[in-house]
């Protein structure tokens, strides 16, 4: 097989401060100009940062290609590269076949213009030819399930009937090569399910896709192959889930103090509830940064609950900083009930006493269908970072000698401890 | 539009940094030559879904002016009198330059305007740039034609006989147009690196109607000056317009200088749009 993408050392650099600084007024031009003729801008304005630097590589036909980084680190820019929305400063990329980007969801759309009149309006844009978007009309209109409202100004749609109506005209462009970034990470569960099942049918056709996306379940599912960016560098290059595991290793999903951003890097989730906070409190529900050795705690999860839900359970795990899980709680541990939510957001909480030997922790949260589909709601590591303390000064008297700084092991359990008593010597 | 690819010629790219040297990218604009049309298209269909006034508001923009300028210049400060043109009334020639006129400066700021309003289809997908600010003709043009039935119904009302001429006028309308895409092509250009010029621009474009011999007769202007004002396309575009119209007088001279300099400003804007257009999307 050939390679359709063979992308050499390339590099994009931006003037650094942001878009927002890129145009300057032609009225502080002319005024500075005026003052100074003579000097170029000033040194500030010449402050540029790579977006992106040396990323080389190779996609095969029919090879479905999942970026993964963080964000701001390239990825975009990337698909930017690709799609020819931006041109790049460096490096040279050789793309064989027509390529369809898909970066956004109803592209080229206007709300005053009916469906009808918008399918062919972001068809073209999308690159596709009039007698093109006439053929597979049908299948669009099908697809968006719009049939009714198609001479019906886009502005009166809900925003569920812009998405899918937006996806099926993309979802059609049928380029040999297509270029995916986050269109997934929008929309309700039987929609994103419906996209990720027509991304699988154009990636099984032998088309070559390129999918950006925080979203490693559908990474996943989706591609053989994954590129990991990290600071505008190409990281890792190899099979999916090689990749995927590197990155998640690497990364946390909020800013270790508790929050949550809605795009973080979820190990696994259907999406239909996704965690935005979690809490380390005492049981007064005063904040905590860290919890002394036998010292009870509060977690409390802060859930955005999309979708409703009746049959979950909570998952909260104690891991070391490193990641490796030391013990886990969960609501059915004493015959809890399952945990039922309407869309909206919703407050778990859960009250531990751990005896958690002095080091660095972190907390691990997931949430679980447990009837049915036992599929994962949403799962994301390394939410909050902790300290466990030897313990304090005062109170809790019986365990202060337990605890030291040169105790083995994580966890201290207690355990019932019988008196010495003589014993015969054993067997032989 | 892109035409189906056999298996013997891959569609191949090459993506790489901007040349330095000059880039012609006329075929691409062809290949895009739909998409051009449908934006064009969606111009019209948004202008007269939006618009309560629709094409009322078309007819009424070019017959208000032309009352007041009528008023004004025709009857107050006697610019009647320069006419020198039997039979021909001053409402008649105001409006006759008042059309052509008002589609290139429609045109003009419509492009100009454009781009800074499309930022987000342009950092969503590729396609030649080119084709945003030149879709703004759609309706501009549209305007145009609906305003040119208002003229003709004048011409009818007050007995003014159009010159034999007057078939030859669509050509003047191409060169006014291809004057316009120039000129708004540099302009859109330019707004995205500095968003203040929409504000400057109606202004300018005040001011430069006032400069061309729009609403009195070329003759008015001192002979020394009138190569001049030759040099602005407009100038001799309009006064060509009116001659093949209505059999006004006009200077052949002035009109051959306008039709170069038309001729230059549309190859210039394309030529610096083309040189300038890979940095918007970064900028816009």
């Amino acid at each position: 097989m050939a390679a359709v993408i063979e992308a050499q050392n390339l590099g994009k650099r931006y003037r650094l401060g942001g878009q927002h600084q890129a145009y300057a007024t032609l009225r502080e031009n002319l005024v500075r100009w005026a003052l100074n003729p003579w000097r170029r801008r000033p040194a500030m304005e010449q402050a540029w940062f790579w977006a992106l630097r040396g990323v080389s590589f190779e996609v095969q036909q029919g090879e479905v290609v999942g970026v993964i980084g963080r964000n701001g680190a390239g990825k975009s820019t990337l698909l930017k590269l690709m799609a020819r929305i931006t041109r790049p400063t460096e490096g040279r990329a050789r793309v064989v076949g027509r390529v369809g980007s898909l970066l956004e969801v109803g592209t080229g759309f206007h709300p005053e213009l009916t469906g009808r009149e918008n399918i062919f309006m972001s068809g073209a844009i999308l690159g596709m030819t009039r007698s093109e978007i006439k053929e597979r009309f049908e299948s669009i209109v099908e697809f968006a399930e719009v049939q009714r409202f198609l001479d019906t100004p886009v502005k009166h749609y809900s925003s569920g009937m812009q998405l899918r109506l937006g996806f099926a005209v993309a979802a059609h462009l049928e380029p040999e090569i297509l270029l995916v970034d986050e269109v997934l990470a929008v929309g309700d569960v039987v929609f994103r399910k419906k996209c990720l099942g027509k991304m699988n049918q154009v990636a099984r056709g032998g088309r070559t896709v390129f999918f950006v996306s925080h979203n490693m379940p559908a990474v996943r599912q989706l591609c053989s192959r994954a590129l990991l960016i990290d600071q505008g560098r190409l990281v890792a290059d190899g099979p999916v889930d090689q990749v995927v595991n590197q990155y998640l290793a690497c990364t946390r999903a909020g800013d270790g103090k508790g929050m949550i951003p809605a795009d973080a890097p979820r190990v696994d989730g259907t999406g239909q509830a996704l965690l935005r906070q979690v809490r380390l409190q005492d049981l007064d529900g005063r904040r905590l940064g860290s919890v002394h050795f036998g010292q009870p705690f509060q977690v409390t999860a802060l859930y955005q609950v999309l979708e409703p839900i009746d049959d979950a359970a909570v998952e909260v795990g104690i891991s070391t900083a490193d990641g490796h899980r030391v013990a886990t709680i969960t609501s059915l541990d004493a015959g809890g009930p399952l945990l039922a939510m309407t869309p909206g957001w919703w407050e778990v909480s859960v009250r531990v006493r751990a005896h958690l030997m002095p080091r660095p922790y972190r907390l691990d949260l997931a949430m679980h269908h447990m009837v049915n589909t036992h599929l994962t709601i949403d799962w994301v590591d390394g939410v909050l970072d902790f300290d466990a303390l030897p313990v304090a000064q005062s109170g809790d008297d019986h365990y202060r000698d337990f605890a030291s700084d040169k105790v083995r092991g994580y966890l201290r359990l207690a355990g019932d401890w019988s008196a010495p008593r003589p014993a015969e010597r054993d067997g032989d | 539009m892109k035409r189906p690819q056999s298996a013997a010629t891959p569609h191949l790219q090459i993506i790489e940094p901007p040349g330095r040297w000059l880039s012609l990218r006329w075929g691409e604009l062809w290949d895009q030559r739909g998409l051009l049309l449908l934006l064009a298209e969606r111009h019209i269909r948004v202008r007269y879904k939006q618009t309560v006034l629709g094409v009322l508001w078309a007819v009424l923009q070019p017959l208000i002016a032309t009352l007041l300028f009528t008023v004004l210049f025709g009857n107050l400060l006697g610019v009647q009198r320069h006419l020198a043109m039997p039979g021909v009334p001053y409402a008649v020639f105001v409006l006759s330059g008042l059309l052509p006129w008002m589609l290139f400066a429609s045109t003009v700021s419509g492009a100009a305007a454009s781009l800074v309003g499309e930022a987000q289809l342009m950092t969503r997908v590729y396609f030649p740039r080119a084709v945003i600010p030149l879709s703004v003709m759609g309706y501009t043009l549209l305007d145009f034609l609906v305003a040119a039935g208002v003229l003709a119904a004048m011409m009818l009302v007050m007995g003014v006989a159009p010159s034999p001429l007057a078939w030859l006028t669509p050509l003047v309308v191409l060169m006014i147009l291809a004057a316009a895409a120039g000129c708004g092509l540099v302009l859109a250009g330019l707004t995205v690196k500095y968003r203040d010029l929409r504000f400057v621009l109606p202004f300018v474009m005040q001011l430069w109607m006032f400069l061309t011999p729009v609403i009195y007769p070329a003759t008015v202007i001192p002979a020394g000056l009138r190569w001049l004002t030759a040099l602005n396309p407009m100038s001799g575009l309009i006064q060509l317009t009116q001659r093949l119209l209505l059999g006004a007088p006009c200077a052949w001279g002035d009109v051959l200088i306008s039709l170069v300099t038309a001729t230059l400003l549309f190859l210039l804007g394309f030529v610096v749009f083309w040189q300038i257009e890979d940095s918007f999307a970064d900028i816009v």
